[in-house]
């Protein structure tokens, strides 16, 4: 599991880097894309939180307005956390 | 055993390869696209096809016909990959025809075991 761990910690560094590229754009469908990425492999890779993080963060990018994507920048913030 | 992952995120391409190819014991094959996974199924003839539903371009379900509609492909048991399927979701899926669903994110460590149940091997 040591190998699946940071072969997903190496991975999703460059995803953070990618999702925080997305907001500067304010790329709405990559934003889905990266939060759906998290909430679906977090789990699988051993961050259970990362998959409830991204879980959010997509809910809440079914209807985003200003409230909702500061809520997911919070989001990215902890999931970044998480993989400190 | 040979099971062709289609799939556009890397990480659940190499989780897969973990999972199947070394936990397993099975031939993997990768494709990041459908387009990509339609002439690899044509091509490579797996035991099993394990599709994502949601991709960019060609979604699963789109994947799924056009596997169908073609001969050499027909047969192939197709076994999904989504996230947080509800049982709606599930039983679409199936009535679509498909062998059977896995629900993201998955272990890792038993998903050869949860397939091998699906496909009833």
């Amino acid at each position: 599991m040591n190998e699946l761990r940071d072969y997903y910690l190496e991975s999703s560094r460059v995803r953070l880097e990618d999702l925080r590229a997305a907001f500067d754009r304010g790329d709405v469908d990559e934003l889905r894309r990266h939060f759906h990425a998290f909430s679906g492999m977090g789990g699988t890779y051993g961050f259970p939180r990362i998959s409830l993080l991204g879980d959010e963060a997509e809910g809440l990018l079914r209807s985003p307005d200003a409230a909702a994507l500061a809520r997911c920048r919070e989001l990215m913030d902890e999931i970044a956390r998480e993989l400190c | 055993m040979k099971v062709l992952i289609i799939d556009d995120e890397q990480d659940v391409r190499y989780i897969v390869q973990m999972s199947l190819g070394r936990i397993g014991q099975m031939t993997v094959v990768e494709a990041a696209s459908g387009e990509e996974g339609i002439a690899l199924a044509r091509s490579e003839q797996p035991t099993f096809i394990l599709l994502d539903m949601m991709m960019p371009g060609m979604d699963g379900a789109a994947v799924f016909r056009a596997l169908r509609a073609l001969p050499e492909t027909a047969h192939i048991p197709v076994v999904f990959l989504t996230a947080k399927a509800m049982l709606s979701e599930i039983q679409r899926l199936k009535d679509l025809g498909a062998k059977g669903v896995v629900v993201k994110p998955f272990d890792p460590l038993t998903l050869a075991r949860e397939i091998k149940a699906i496909l009833g091997v």
